[in-house]
């Protein structure tokens, strides 16, 4: 019985563990450089996009496995947009902001009209979005530009979303910071706690206090570790702040409200959610028009965080969040997936590619060993539902 | 019940990494006769007919979970209509 539940719980931890091993690996061949203060902050800043993504990903893949293929060229095209706004137009920062979010908007209502209610497979028309929006985004940037690219994005907006809050020197100990991250770990063996409590009191199973004082401690102590090193790197990222938000919301949408169960239930069986009383079509509207809002603010942290609107920028990103989800949900719960899973698998692919950069590996090195942890997700999982048979 | 449309979306997940696998297949060539990087073409070559046969391996055994999750729909429906045709 002892044996069972050790398997059992190293299973549904496996990319966790995963996770930490990889870590481990390449601060053993970064010989520490991944440990560093600045790798911790370049690690957020580099990836904020493929969390924030990688939410809205998320949602669209709870509904049946769909996706969005457009979002890396929307990312360009919007780009391209802001840079028009505030570089040529000379727009205020919050006007701008607005307009580009008001285009996402318009954006996610017609995708989500066409595939909700005209009943055009996701794949299809996003990949119409796919090929119509780089070469979009690179025909307003040629035409604003002689080198092709706009720059640079005003300093208040690139505070907004590539700034610090509290900032200090480098070296020197921020305490703020350090305090946020006291509160956010209490705030974490709190919940846990709390939940455990709740569960308990309506009779369900709940976690014993050993594995719920294990699990909250080790949040806590990640927490712990990641403020500190941020600490010393001059204090906390608005990017963070992006990402922990986004993700806070949309772990409490997929847990704690009924819209949230609906996309699992439309992903489980959509005709018995039909005939169940969920308005499908609803859902599938929200999600495509929830990808596209959160592509508006991937878009701006990352011209803030390149200070450019460039015609390259987004390539891949729709494989990057899939990836993310691929890897953080399949793997854990056989398709399901949720926010914490998403978060992890877009963790690991983060600590790959900033441990690759580190050691300078050569870019088709760095691809085939994406497409290798790709492919051992996937693997992992088969081999998982074999076993349950 | 709940496990046929999941086999579904399992299969659309497991088509989607076989089509990022042949996507990077595809960038390795495009990168075939870069000077400036430091993988051997035989090593180029080997990853590149590896993922594009993976890939396909991949493609096929989705189309099987397909396969077999529109299949139990089927037996489902049917029951369900037997079921109510004999009330």
């Amino acid at each position: 019985m002892k044996n069972k539940s050790v398997s059992a719980a190293l299973k549904k931890n496996a990319m966790l563990i995963v996770l930490v091993l990889v870590y481990l690996f390449f601060l053993i061949l970064t010989k520490g450089g991944i440990f560093s203060p600045s790798s911790f902050t370049e690690l957020i800043n580099q990836n904020a996009y493929v969390y924030i993504l990688g939410a809205g990903m998320l949602m669209c893949m709870l509904t049946g496995g769909n996706i969005d293929l457009s979002c890396g060229a929307f990312v360009c095209l919007l780009g391209a947009l802001g840079g028009v706004f505030m570089i040529v137009q000379g727009m205020s920062t919050g006007l701008s902001i607005l307009l580009l979010l008001l285009i996402g908007i318009g954006y996610g209502v017609g995708l989500g009209f066409l595939i909700a209610y005209v009943h055009i497979p996701p794949w299809i028309a996003t990949l119409a979005g796919y090929l119509a929006f780089r070469g979009l985004g690179t025909s307003i940037l040629s035409a604003n530009s002689v080198t092709g690219s706009l720059a640079p994005f005003p300093t208040d907006f690139q505070s907004i979303f590539y700034g610090r809050i509290f900032p200090t020197e480098k070296g020197v100990f921020n305490w703020p910071c350090f305090l946020l991250g006291l509160l956010a770990a209490a705030a974490v063996v709190g919940l846990t706690f709390r939940n455990r409590q709740v569960r308990l009191k309506k009779g369900y199973e709940a976690d014993s206090v050993a594995s719920a004082a294990g699990k909250s401690g080790l949040g806590a102590a990640a927490i712990l570790l990641v403020t500190a090193r941020l600490a010393m790197d001059g204090g906390i990222p608005t990017t963070l702040l992006w990402v922990a938000g986004i993700i806070l919301i949309y772990s409490f949408i997929t847990s704690k409200t009924t819209i949230g169960r609906h996309f699992y239930i439309v992903g489980g069986n959509m005709e018995a959610a039909r005939l169940s009383g969920v308005n499908t079509r609803r859902v599938m509207f929200v999600a495509y028009l929830n990808m596209a809002v959160l592509t508006a603010i991937a878009t701006m942290t990352v011209v803030a965080r390149s200070q450019s609107a460039y015609a390259d920028v987004g390539k891949n990103f729709e494989m990057d969040a899939i990836s993310a989800c691929v890897v953080g949900g399949v793997s854990a719960s056989g398709g399901a997936g949720t926010v914490l899973g998403m978060v992890i698998g877009a963790t690991l692919i983060g600590v790959i590619n900033l441990g690759m950069s580190l050691i300078s590996l050569d870019a088709n090195y760095q691809r085939v060993i994406k497409g290798l942890v790709l492919l051992a997700a996937v693997v992992f999982d088969i081999l998982s539902k074999k076993r349950g048979k | 019940m709940e496990q046929m449309n999941n086999g579904k979306t399992r299969s659309s997940l497991i088509a989607i990494v076989a089509a990022y696998l042949l996507y990077t297949a595809w960038q390795l060539f495009q990168g075939w006769n870069d000077p400036n990087t430091t993988m051997p073409q035989a090593v180029m070559a080997l990853f590149i007919v590896l993922f594009a046969v993976i890939a396909c391996v991949l493609l096929v055994y989705a189309w099987r979970v397909w396969k077999n999750a529109a299949k139990e729909e089927e037996e489902e429906k049917k029951k369900q209509q037997d079921e109510s045709s004999f009330k």
